[in-house]
């Protein structure tokens, strides 16, 4: 009931916040412009529309997660509503998770509707929404959640601007990972393969949850692509936040 | 009162300050400009990684770019030779009208254009590949400028996105057959073979561009046997097929190859393709 | 004796703060050593200037901070685990509350949270409103509320689970006179019901009024425990008693020229021993004055303060 209820309250919260609204405004309506973006490919316009809508889910979703995920925390501790919350008969670990919780049903709410945008426009050239697209968003959604447990780990030790910069720099060093992994066959001093490595493996790979080219170019995935690339982004949040919890559980709020 | 005046008039200063200046920069700025500029992007292996998950929408950025350098090339009034096609009378009609509504005066402009090209005149090596007098202007004006940019922006988006298959044909074909460039038209046909290699315009279009450019039919033949092995391979493909395997004397191999490649195939459309073409080969022999 | 409502033993809490621009960490002492037991039934004052440690203690038992050192138990139950914070109702210092929901959806929340069932909760919110007067501004978001507002409604979220015991944090702050007069009744009736409160101030006459016993603070020390009447005595340190008289006889009276105001029929004069009032006014009374006011002076309580800790 506590974790519902600290969810419930996170999702008002973001709900009635006019900057996440105005931001699936713009995402909304850059889908929609897809249509006029579309037909100046000389004929690719289907391409041009689901890279653009994909994109769009994706940057705005990201856009949200950051600024939205750390002013759920932050704000608490700036404010000092987290007094009242906190000295309630209710455990660290299911204030993350609920505030967790209430973000990822309003990002998931947020995606539906640019999802229904990018169909839209599909529809109106004739063109229908395929499950490899389903699987492409899909695994947007849970980047984008990756990317929120982030700022809420980064948000409960450290000040939130330090917290934007860091998951950022999280977010950018996650889609260069896949070049790291190439650069290390070609180093030439064997030593530090295993450092280089190390940090391959420790740097969450977003590229395993993008899915976006495959699903324009209608390319075949490797089996299994959908269900491990779930597997390890679930395993990485979940870690995440039991790291955040620990914490938070151990924080003094002056 | 009067402080109200000034500052009306201030704001309706600056205004137009900033229209004008936008009109005088817009007046002095080329074609050439605006598309060097574009050279200066960095190399595909870098874009690759620079977009950061959003290759296919960089990909599809740089493909936009392309296609509108094409279009302002041909369309915009700083062309030259626009003017020699407006006399020839060999300008499409859309065009020509968009022209006359800018009002310019119907002589050429011997301004950009005419320190920037050779004169390469038609008769030079492929002239014979160019049957039209627009493509033959083109030619002449495009051929520096498409080698400067379009060639290598098409390189960056086959490399960001090797699976947008429409960029190496584009560059493959229609750009080979305005600039006649065929080492840098293979180039590309063959990265774009390597990166998708079960599609069956690739062997098609290099087989078409050896035959055409390089005189090579039996390479040609290669790659057509290639290209009918492949899902999707337009019906008139085997009949090209057979006509050049008569022309070989290579029947038997063509039957031996082909046979091989029915047994072994899961797709159903292409089994039957091959069988018919087996038939037809047979019994033609 | 059955559980104390609260009970700290050795309770310490230091901070280490980074000063010289963050390269000494320097070691600030907010609380030390501090043995505290609040009887259940009983409302305690817990007093002391600002800065003393108040607000720091108050965080120790709410579990907002972690002790350095030392033991705390709530209602019988060391306070390391959440749920003893079950039986508890707390109000922080100048309460801040989330204003984009509606003082009501606020309620709800807490209730929630602390695990009260949904038919119960509603009736409870429902008394609630009313009984810190909140009344029609509940449905309006608290983004909107005056500070006084967002005192009562912080009240009430302390008491939706119906608490054994109340911890407020300088609760009659951000109050009008009227407000303050209906918080303390509110102190009062749950004192009544059997309620254990620790609330905080640095207001004396607040806990002159509802307070059983009081303890003061100061520095992080507890320097003095006791019920109100002795701390009271040891701080007059006069009485003032005006009266009137036809003033060809206050000479009589043989009262201290230093601590006395003639004003035409009007005086003014110092006792400085509490025994001897009873007696002067017997005297006023024979001698045909009438008494206007007897008024104890007693020490401001940074004066007192001041004392304690000269001791």
């Amino acid at each position: 009931m506590r974790i519902w209820a600290i969810a419930l309250n996170t999702f008002k919260e973001s709900v009635r916040n006019r900057v996440m609204l105005n931001i699936l405004l713009f995402a909304v309506g850059l889908i929609l412009l897809s249509l006029v973006v579309g037909d100046w490919s000389l004929g690719h316009q289907v391409r041009v529309i689901k890279d653009l809508g994909l994109s769009a889910m994706s940057i705005f979703g990201l856009l949200i997660a950051i600024f939205i995920g750390i002013r759920i925390m932050v704000q608490e501790m700036e404010q000092r509503t987290i007094y009242i919350i906190a000295s309630k008969p209710i455990h660290r670990w299911e204030i993350v998770t609920g505030k967790f919780a209430g973000l990822s049903i309003t990002l998931a709410i947020n995606v539906f509707f640019m999802t229904l945008a990018l169909g839209l426009v599909l529809l109106i050239i004739g063109e229908m929404a395929d499950l490899l697209l389903i699987k492409a968003i899909w695994l947007i959604f849970l980047e984008i959640l990756l990317i929120v447990a982030f700022s809420i780990f980064f948000s409960s030790f450290v000040s939130p601007t330090l917290s934007a910069v860091f998951t950022l720099v999280v977010f950018v060093m996650g889609h260069m990972s896949e070049f790291l992994n190439e650069y290390v066959q070609v180093y030439p001093d064997k030593g530090f393969h295993w450092l280089l490595k190390g940090i391959y493996h420790a740097i969450p790979n977003l590229e395993k949850l993008n899915l976006k080219m495959a699903a324009v170019a209608q390319v075949p995935l490797p089996p299994h692509a959908v269900i491990f690339g779930t597997m390890y982004g679930l395993a990485y949040i979940i870690l995440l936040l039991m790291i955040t919890s620990i914490i938070f559980s151990k924080r003094d709020f002056k | 009162m009067i402080k109200k005046a000034v500052y009306v008039l201030v704001l309706a200063g600056l205004c137009l300050t900033i229209f004008q200046t936008q009109r005088a920069l817009d007046k002095h700025k080329t074609i050439h400009f605006v598309n060097k500029q574009a050279i200066f992007l960095p190399r595909g292996e870098t874009l690759k990684w620079l977009s950061m998950g959003y290759r296919g929408m960089v990909a599809d950025w740089l493909w936009i770019n392309s296609v509108l350098y094409f279009g302002r090339r041909i369309i915009h009034h700083d062309n030259p030779y626009f003017m020699y096609a407006y006399n020839e009378g060999t300008l499409d009609d859309d065009i020509k009208r968009r022209h006359d509504a800018h009002g310019h005066s119907h002589h050429l402009h011997h301004k950009h254009g005419a320190t920037e090209q050779q004169e390469i005149r038609p008769g030079s090596h492929n002239a014979e590949a160019i049957p039209d007098r627009l493509e033959h202007i083109l030619y002449n004006f495009e051929s520096r400028g498409l080698l400067i940019y379009l060639y290598p922006m098409l390189e960056r988006v086959t490399t960001v996105d090797p699976h947008f298959v429409f960029p190496y044909i584009f560059g493959g074909i229609y750009v080979l057959m305005s600039t006649g460039e065929i080492d840098e038209a293979q180039k590309l046909l063959e990265k774009g073979k390597k990166a998708n290699p079960d599609r069956w315009e690739f062997p098609l279009y290099l087989g078409w561009l050896h035959w055409m450019y390089r005189h090579d039919i039996p390479t040609t033949h290669q790659y057509l046997l290639e290209a009918v092995s492949l899902e999707g391979c337009p019906p008139y493909v085997p009949n090209l097929l057979q006509g050049l395997s008569k022309d070989l004397k290579k029947e038997n191999f063509t039957i031996l190859y082909l046979k091989s490649i029915a047994e072994s195939t899961e797709n159903e459309e292409i089994r039957e393709r091959l069988l018919e073409i087996l038939s037809e080969l047979e019994s033609s022999q | 004796m059955a559980n104390p409502a609260i009970r700290t033993e050795g309770l310490t809490k230091v901070y280490t703060e980074d000063t010289k621009g963050g390269l000494v960490r320097k070691r600030r002492v907010g609380v030390e050593d501090l043995n505290l037991e609040i009887k259940k039934g009983e409302v305690f004052a817990f007093l002391g200037p600002n800065g003393a440690g108040k607000t720091t203690t108050i965080k120790l038992l709410t579990r907002l901070l972690n002790p350095s050192a030392g033991r705390i138990w709530i209602l019988g139950q060391t306070n390391d685990v959440s749920g003893s914070m079950q039986n508890v109702g707390y109000l922080p210092e100048q309460p801040v509350l989330y204003g984009y929901l509606t003082g009501r959806e606020f309620l709800d929340f807490i209730g929630r949270l602390y695990g009260v069932q949904k038919t119960l909760r509603a009736e409870r919110i429902k008394e609630l409103i009313e009984r810190v007067g909140l009344g029609s501004r509940s449905d309006s978001l608290i983004r909107g509320y005056s500070r006084g507002m967002t005192q009562r409604l912080g009240l009430a979220q302390a008491l939706m689970s119906d608490p054994e015991l109340l911890i407020l944090d300088e609760p009659l702050s951000n109050l009008d006179p009227i407000g303050r007069k209906e918080v303390r009744d509110i102190i009062l009736d749950l004192k009544k019901k059997g309620k254990s409160i620790f609330f905080s101030s640095h207001i004396l006459s607040d806990a002159e009024m509802v307070a059983d016993r009081v303890g003061i603070l100061n520095q992080g020390h507890l320097v003095t425990v006791g019920d109100l009447e002795s701390l009271d005595a040891s701080r007059v340190s006069s009485i003032e008693v005006t009266f009137a008289m036809d003033s060809k006889k206050v000479a009589k009276l043989k009262l201290d020229p230093a601590c006395t105001i003639i004003q035409e029929d009007r005086i003014m004069t110092q006792l400085k021993d509490e025994n001897k009032v009873a007696g002067m006014i017997k005297e006023i009374d024979r001698a045909g004055g009438r008494i206007i006011s007897v008024i104890p002076q007693k020490q401001s309580l940074e004066d007192y303060f001041m004392t304690e800790v000269g001791r």
